[in-house]
């Protein structure tokens, strides 16, 4: 945020990421700076990067050119960008991607696989994180058994479990209808308000957009303005 | 948490009894799938137990009837293309004699042979008045009264197999002789044999002089630097002979080298049949799991993880085959020996080291039928696994 004296937590450099033999340019230069504790909505049309630049945050894809700084250390240097997702990145995805055969529980336990915490802890953890998403009472359920709005819960519930430092949310009401949507949102500026942590936000929605610290707005690959946000 | 650091991270301890339960249930989502695998498994396991246990059994049960029967040395041709030596003179038994240390010698004639209308049977012909005889349990009847005895005894299962009492008839190629008494011996081979005088055996067979072994037995206090030396002495003096101790013997046994290697080389059939089944059933799963190994990658699973996961999927598989098979190759076993055709040629010998050698096969089934699958499953891109339908 211009003039906010916030220590920067991840910021990128003249990033760039093309498909196809370089024939696709999902990414084209894109230079962007976040503090600690910010909230930023990444808006903008289908097909416009939103997505790639997500995935580039969070260790998921690599750029063709530029670089992803972390608290000023590139994420080019991550011998396990994995391991580093784990102790590090919190991730909530349109389609919520829970494992299936798994309980709500056990879902948020996962990245809790790659701690050194005792049994005992990563059930209390996550018996805590479902009761704050308001799902106490459905720990033992299956996805399948959960409505829309609930695995989204779950999901976020998931993505908290590591203690992360940057959540990283991509369309995360995309499959929810509006009064699902709009709890969803509540939900996850309170935590991001309650545990300062820095969250990024990717939406087309720009009422969602709105509620967070700042508005990127990208098109064709491209960060085309940062505008004041309400 | 610590203050994060991208390439100062700690690779941590695994959480193991919430890992494996995510295997488990990784294998329980298709459980029809995960069924016919072990099945699969269970049935190569099951042939390499069986196979194994009756050609080790066949070993034992040879090693056995020369231990009871108190022979120290064997003196056979080194090489016969035959399942038994080819017989030789028995002049050789007077020389052998005659050497120190040596306190008595048996020449035996042992052949297989069809009688009447039964299986082939054993047939061996001893010397009346001889050690090798001691062993056995006389339970009806008499042993034949001397070398001139048209007798012969029949062990007891050689007696059911043949359906034959005492005051029988056999007819053994062109002769015929009675069955004088039933006995009983420790060892299947001789149980499910016919014996009778040395002499009767080699005029029936028109092979009068003629052997196949030479049973020696070494006076009391007999060291074994002296063994040594009159094997090697036995050897020089008779370069187309070899002396074996007891045991060795039967492990240089034609038939039972051939039973060995038939059984190894159906195991290992059957085994790299399991290993491609294996492999297809936890590489379709890995397949089927890419989107949802994008997920564990996202989430922050290592790969080694991913790997440990998938590998482990497939240990378990092979593992649970393994265990049924081996208990499925026993009762294999079991019932075989108690078939008409199989009843007294073979007996299963089960021992721990097979139990051992079983699993270890089982392991080496998961470890290599999942190795491929594991690692294709762990080199996925997290990007791409994630956007799989």
């Amino acid at each position: 945020m211009p003039g906010d004296a916030r220590a920067v937590l991840i910021e990128t450099r003249d990033l760039r990421r093309s498909f196809d033999g370089g024939r696709v340019q999902a990414l084209r230069g894109v230079n962007l700076t976040i503090g600690e504790g910010e909230s930023v909505a990444v808006a903008g049309p289908s097909g416009c990067g939103k997505s790639t630049l997500l995935q580039m945050l969070g260790a998921l894809d690599e750029p063709t050119q530029g670089e992803v700084l972390f608290r000023g250390e590139s994420l080019r240097a991550i011998r396990d960008p994995s391991l580093f997702r784990a102790h590090t990145i919190g991730f909530v995805f349109q389609s919520f991607h829970l494992l299936p055969t798994l309980s709500a529980l056990e879902n948020v336990q996962m990245p809790m696989v790659e701690m050194a915490w005792s049994p005992r802890k990563r059930r209390t953890r996550a018996i805590e994180l479902l009761n704050a998403v308001g799902l106490a009472e459905r720990v033992s359920h299956r996805p399948r058994e959960l409505s829309g709005g609930e695995r989204q819960r779950v999901a976020i519930a998931r993505s908290l479990a590591n203690g992360p430092k940057l959540l990283l949310a991509d369309e995360p009401t995309g499959n929810l209808d509006s009064c699902n949507a709009a709890q969803i949102i509540d939900l996850l500026l309170q935590i991001h308000q309650e545990q300062n942590m820095t969250m990024i936000i990717v939406t087309h929605d720009l009422a969602i957009a709105g509620c967070t610290d700042r508005i990127v707005r990208m098109l064709d690959g491209q960060i085309v303005t940062e505008p004041a946000t309400c | 948490m610590a203050k994060s650091s991208p390439s100062r991270q700690r690779v941590e301890r695994s959480p193991t009894k919430f890992f494996l339960t995510v295997v488990y249930k990784n294998l329980l989502r298709r459980a029809v799938r995960s069924l016919l695998t072990v099945v699969g498994i269970a049935i190569g396991v099951a042939a390499v137990v069986a196979l194994a246990s009756i050609a080790w059994g066949f070993q034992k049960s040879w090693e056995q009837a020369y231990t009871l029967r108190g022979t120290d040395l064997i003196v056979t041709k080194i090489s016969s293309r035959n399942p038994l030596p080819e017989p030789f003179s028995d002049q050789i038994r007077a020389d052998v004699l005659a050497m120190s240390h040596v306190q008595e010698a048996a020449a035996l004639l042992s052949d297989m042979v069809s009688i009447e209308d039964s299986p082939t049977v054993m047939i061996f012909g001893w010397p009346t008045k001889s050690f090798v005889w001691d062993h056995l349990k006389l339970t009806a009847g008499r042993w034949p009264a001397g070398d001139d005895d048209k007798a012969v005894v029949l062990g007891t299962v050689a007696a059911e197999v043949l359906k034959k009492a005492t005051g029988s008839t056999v007819q053994i190629e062109t002769t015929e002789f009675t069955v004088c008494g039933i006995f009983e011996s420790s060892a299947l081979v001789e149980n499910a044999a016919v014996i009778l005088p040395l002499r009767q055996l080699q005029e029936a067979t028109e092979r009068e002089g003629r052997i196949n072994f030479l049973n020696v037995k070494l006076k009391p206090g007999t060291k074994p630097e002296e063994v040594d030396l009159l094997r090697a002495t036995i050897k020089e003096r008779f370069p187309s002979y070899k002396a074996f101790a007891a045991g060795e013997v039967a492990q240089n046994n034609t038939a039972i080298q051939m039973a060995k290697a038939m059984s190894w080389g159906t195991s290992i059939i059957a085994l790299v049949v399991g290993a491609v089944g294996v492999t297809n059933t936890v590489l379709m799963s890995v397949f089927e799991r890419t989107h949802e190994i994008g997920i564990l990658l996202a989430i922050g699973w290592r790969r080694v993880r991913i790997l440990r996961m998938i590998l482990l999927e497939s240990i378990l598989l092979s593992l649970v085959g393994g265990t049924v098979g081996i208990g499925f190759g026993f009762v294999t076993v079991k019932i075989l020996q108690n078939t008409p055709v199989m009843r007294g040629k073979i007996e299963g010998y089960i021992s721990a080291e097979l139990l051992g050698v079983a699993i270890l096969i089982a392991l080496a089934l998961g470890v290599l039928g999942g190795l491929y699958p594991a690692y294709r499953g762990s080199r996925l891109h997290p990007r791409e696994a994630l956007s799989y339908e």
